[in-house]
């Protein structure tokens, strides 16, 4: 297992290095993609694209168990994170514009209108996008599925530029490939902390690119598996005249046995038939990265549990070990997909075999997962529609403002109500679903904290709302407030961060009690806090607006929620920290360490304390109270993401680029209503002195 | 009686915290350069603060700024701050502050905090902590301190005749600022020597002295090159020069103590040998202890780790007891805690060994924090219950009092026209 995952690993490093030899041997040349590396007699035959988005087929694809950072998940959910990491969304329409709205792309080999059955242009789901990349790469190649944030980094490789962040088809950047490879090269010296955005735009670009090569060559094993040079391979392998017709699982043994035969011709560098075989290998494995290979060949050995895939199989021919019988026999049923996929009825049929075959196996090694769970989780959407009803709440909320006590305010009222009680729900389901996929509690990640924290504030507003009878929408306000900047976040975090949301955790991690008590506890802090800085933000915009008057009964409602929750949140954060610290030390025998996570914790309830102590010792009033609120607010969001951005300590669990330009702006915000509280306690202290002066004669106070 | 106004005021209390909530940010971003272990000693372990690296600070908020910035500033350290705090807390929350009913649940809360921090500081001043490291087979009965520095001279010739080792030892803070050509001389009646030591060193390489350069200190032949100090403490390698003179006379010896030395600088005097090394602090375990068995689990395909499990036998005279060690539960046993730490493996004969390193843990206020909180939790919910109790209860005659005005407010402002 170890020589195996070191062999992956040898293999992640020589991707690129790959494809840069293989550039640099014909610079003048545009690269030819694998699939194009087919040499005449004749080009593989393409099947038509109804046929690869067949209903059933894609059912069948995106239902497939796989194996990926050591969970068990639909292969939807693989095609669904690698399109979001490449486009920063999960769907793609066939347009040349990339907007749903747009042309259809032409079909290369009808030179027809790629228009499905309505007459529009497709819009692609992931996983019809993932077939439509695995069997026709052909029009893979024109689907605009490169975001690029920074236009200066497709500048820099001599490609002409779009808007500043757009997206770029496979065939419009093609022509940089080689200025691309050398500045990936260059970007791998700078330490990741120091690149510049352009870099960092440059490093993303040139990872996915060549991920989408090897996608689009992932079936080039069985099209051409030694990229047009069969003349030149051994007859021992290949006998002339046989290319592409013999199954890679017939090839493979061959290979292998040539190989200990010859090792002089084992070097894939020196040698050009099996640098082509090595290219095919990387497509079968579909990415550099050893844990993100992609593994659909469940081992009936039970004792073997890392998942085969076709590029592993194949890889043990270059390996020098043998493979065994289950893997070839599982390669040869997966190929045949492919040698299928000119007759619509037979490319179904191999493919349910194949598919049942590799439920069957995975349910007799216990590994079935929730695959149906988490397919569904995935179409539900459930933070997106969530988020929409949270907006939708919002505008009703909105608009009962401009009549309140009419007929028509109260009925949109209660629309806001209802709305927000469907997206809450619908978040909570959300929630819930995901507990049930990875059977844990509800908090592991720093994306689901901002799930969890977002829902339980539109939640606590909610509350607020209901019981306080001096709310007045204010309840409201704050949920809607909350929801929708909540989940805004959750999305952008999601799309920067392009990865599977639903992880395994680390060994340390694995307490479900703790999980479900620590972790909760503190987020709900979190929560509070936040929820009353959201109280004091709304105060200081209402007396802005002179909605709210200095000592009025309004502001006076505002400060006994928001100190309700201040009061809530000292005690779940110093709780919940406390309980941190317990399960450190008999978890690992320490209670505090002054990790930056725990500091962090730490500075929210030490705030608490502070507003809690300063208001009952009369150093704070109305505007002091809430410029505190406002500080808890910038604290907090210190402590949930920036202290994991120093990269330092135990919690350094979620590390994200372009989260300290998120919390400058959130900081700045703050700052900006700390601003305004200063000139409100001028103002006030003035306007306090003036009522002293009242029984003064007022042109005395206008005077003075 | 204006002092006791002053230790127990809520003034005291808010200044006290935001002081500690000033400390607590800036101890925590200081860690991103200056490692986890100098800012506790720095910002936590202390009575006074007297600089803040603010370039550090700013770099580790992503600010781009190169250069130095030391602020020389005078901030009561977190020792300060916290006895401070214990003793506002005392006389403010405990003795002033009225016994009624309503304030029970506060003065619980204030106890049991006062409680958490007297648990800190008995595991502060008295907790043993280090780590073992064992290989498949091994067995032990001691662990060595993760930070505790110490000289150690053991006699190795004549071999005692019970077969015990005893060693003289003599602790880092004794030794630990001759930094900068400073030395000190130590004397034992149990020994034929004195002992000086110099230059200690916190992170430093012993290397051979090429040519004869007279500018630094040289013992047989090596000198000791001084390294960047390492953001984890525990990498560091320090190291020492000492001098080893004969009580009765005699050519003085000099050598080289490094941590990491294969085996201790030797010195004979008369017919005694002694061996001095430079190392961490070693405990004694009640019990003995062997590694059985490492275990490594993890997420398949990937390098994530699943568990992490220790089999060991615990051996106690001829008593031998299987026991298993892994993530989160530690072996517990006549007062101290072994946690699963660390693994590596490596090679020996040929043969792959895997060894684990267990960390070991006596602290007599172990479980004081859990108590603590659990009397928090009870004082502080007590409290908030109590008063939604009241609230529930008074509604009638406060509610209707209150809602009365806002009503009429409320029916002014929507019919303005109404006289």
């Amino acid at each position: 297992m170890i020589v195996r995952s070191f062999l992956s690993l040898f293999l992640a490093a020589v991707v690129p290095a790959t494809a840069l030899v293989a550039q640099d041997a014909a610079p003048a040349a545009p690269v030819p993609a694998p699939a194009e590396k087919v040499q005449p007699p004749a080009p593989p035959q393409m099947p038509d694209l109804a046929t690869v988005l067949d209903p059933e087929v894609i059912s069948l694809l995106a239902g497939l168990p796989a194996q990926e950072s050591g969970r068990i998940k639909p292969l939807d959910t693989i095609a669904r994170f690698r399109l979001l990491r490449f486009s920063g969304r999960q769907s793609i329409p066939v347009t040349e514009d990339a907007k749903s709205s747009g042309k259809a792309l032409t079909d290369p080999v009808t030179g027809k209108e790629l228009l499905n059955a309505k007459g529009k242009p497709y819009g692609l789901s992931a996983t019809e996008w993932l077939a439509l990349t695995w069997f026709r790469p052909d029009i893979a190649k024109d689907l605009r599925v490169f975001i690029v944030d920074n236009s200066d980094a497709i500048i820099e490789i001599g490609v002409k530029a779009k808007n500043k962040r757009d997206r770029y088809s496979y065939n419009e950047l093609v022509s940089g490939r080689s200025s691309l490879m050398k500045k990936m090269q260059e970007i791998r010296e700078v330490d990741s902390k120091n690149r510049n955005p352009v870099q960092r735009a440059l490093g993303k670009l040139a990872m996915d690119f060549l991920d989408y090569e090897m996608i689009m060559g992932h079936f080039d094993f069985a099209r051409d598996p030694f990229g047009g040079l069969a003349a030149s391979v051994p007859a021992d392998i290949l006998a002339a005249g046989e290319s592409g017709k013999v199954s890679a699982a017939v090839l493979v043994p061959k290979i292998q046995a040539y190989l200990q035969a010859h090792p002089e011709a084992a070097a894939p560098m020196n040698n050009p038939w099996l640098r082509e075989y090595f290219r095919a290998v990387l497509g079968a494995l579909m990415s550099g990265n050893s844990e993100t290979v992609l593994r659909i060949f469940p081992p009936d050995d039970n004792k073997v549990e890392i998942w085969y895939g076709p590029g592993s199989v194949l890889q043990t021919a270059i390996e020098g070990g043998t493979a065994k019988a289950d893997e070839l026999k599982l390669l040869a049923e997966y190929e045949n997909i492919y040698r299928n996929r000119m007759d619509v009825a037979k490319f179904k049929t191999s493919l349910e075999s194949f598919h049942n075959h590799v439920v069957r196996s995975a349910a007799e090694r216990g590994e079935s997962g929730h695959i149906a769970m988490e397919l569904k989780y995935h179409q539900k959407d459930y933070f997106y529609y969530a988020l929409i009803l949270f907006v939708a709440g919002t505008i009703a909320l909105a608009l009962s403002w401009v009549a309140p006590e009419a007929l028509w305010g109260k009925i949109v009222r209660v629309l806001c109500w209802l709305v927000m009680l469907a997206g809450a729900a619908y978040g909570t389901m959300g929630i819930v679903v995901r507990c049930l996929i990875m059977e844990r509690p509800p908090i592991t990640t720093l994306y689901e904290t901002i799930l969890f924290i977002t829902i339980s504030s539109v939640l606590l507003g909610l509350l607020m709302e209901a019981v306080g009878r001096r709310a007045k929408g204010l309840g409201l306000a704050v949920a809607c407030l909350a929801g929708m900047s909540g989940l805004f976040l959750s999305l952008r975090f999601m799309e920067m961060d392009g990865a599977d949301t639903l992880q395994e955790l680390q060994a340390v991690l694995i307490t479900n009690f703790w999980l479900s008590t620590h972790v909760p506890c503190i987020n709900l802090g979190y929560a509070a806090g936040m929820v009353a800085a959201i109280f004091s933000m709304i105060y200081f915009v209402m007396r802005l607006f002179g909605i709210a008057k200095h000592k009025d009964e309004t502001s006076k409602d505002i400060s006994r929620m928001a100190y309700a929750f201040v009061m809530a949140g000292l005690f779940l954060s110093l709780v919940g920290t406390v309980l941190g610290g317990i399960w450190a030390n008999y978890s690992w025998g320490r209670f505090w360490g002054w990790d930056p996570k725990e500091n962090g914790a730490l500075m929210i309830v030490l705030m608490n304390l502070i507003i809690l102590h300063a208001r009952l010792g009369g150093y704070i009033r109305e505007v002091g109270f809430h410029a505190s609120n406002i500080v808890l607010g910038m604290i907090v969001a210190f402590s949930w993401f920036g202290t994991n951005q120093l990269g330092v300590g135990l919690h350094a669990y979620g590390f994200t680029d372009g989260v300290w330009t998120w919390l400058y702006r959130f900081w700045a915000l703050q700052s900006a209503f700390l601003v305004y509280a200063v000139i409100l306690h001028f103002l006030d202290k003035s306007s306090d002195k003036r009522e002293e002066g009242a029984a003064l004669p007022t042109e005395m106070v206008k005077g003075s | 009686m204006k002092l006791y106004h002053f230790f127990a005021s809520f003034g005291l209390a808010t200044v006290v915290l935001v002081f500690l909530l000033l400390i607590t940010f800036l101890g925590t971003l200081e860690q991103v350069e200056h490692g986890l272990f100098d800012s506790v000693r720095k910002y936590f372990d202390s009575y006074l603060i007297t600089s803040v690296d603010l370039a550090c600070c700013l770099r580790a908020m992503h600010v781009s700024y190169q250069g130095n910035w030391n602020l020389p500033v005078l901030i009561p350290g977190g020792m300060t701050l916290m006895a401070i705090l214990t003793l506002n807390m005392i006389l403010g929350g405990l003795i002033r502050i009225r016994k009624t009913g309503r304030t029970f649940g506060v003065i619980v809360t204030h106890g049991s905090i006062v409680f958490m921090l007297v648990a800190g500081l008995v595991s502060f001043l008295f907790k043993k902590e280090g780590a073992v490291r064992l290989a498949e087979g091994q067995v032990a009965d001691e662990f060595q301190s993760f930070h505790d520095v110490v000289i150690e001279i053991e006699r190795l010739e004549p071999v005692s005749k019970d077969g015990k080792r005893v060693a003289l030892v003599i602790p880092g803070r004794q030794f630990q600022d001759l930094i900068g050509g400073k030395a000190r001389t130590f004397e034992s009646k149990d020994l034929p020597f004195d002992l000086m030591v110099m230059n200690y060193e916190v992170n430093s390489a012993p290397k051979k002295a090429a040519g004869s350069s007279t500018s630094r200190e040289v013992a047989d032949g090596y000198f000791l090159q001084t390294l960047k100090e390492e953001l984890e403490q525990e990498r560091n390698a320090d190291g020492a020069y000492v001098k080893v003179t004969p009580k009765k006379g005699g050519e003085a010896q000099k050598g080289i103590l490094w941590r990491f030395a294969a085996a201790p600088f030797s010195v004979k005097v008369g017919d005694e040998v002694y061996g001095i090394s430079l190392t961490r602090k070693t405990y004694k375990l009640p019990f003995s202890v062997r590694l059985d068995d490492f275990q490594r689990e993890v997420h398949p395909g990937t390098e994530r780790a699943r568990k992490f499990t220790s089999v060991i036998t615990k051996i106690t005279g001829e008593k031998e007891e299987k026991k298993i060690i892994t993530m989160n539960e530690p072996l517990r046993d006549e007062g101290y805690a072994l946690f699963q730490s660390a693994f590596d493996v490596g090679e020996r004969g040929g043969a792959m060994v895997e060894s684990s390193t267990l960390q070991v843990v006596n602290n007599p206020s172990d479980h004081w924090p859990l108590y603590a909180m659990l009397a928090t939790m009870a004082g502080m919910l007590g409290h908030m219950i109590a008063q939604l109790v009241r609230f529930l209860r008074k509604p009638a005659s406060r509610t209707s009092k209150a809602f009365q005005p806002e009503a009429s407010s409320s029916a002014s402002t929507t019919n303005p026209a109404t006289p």
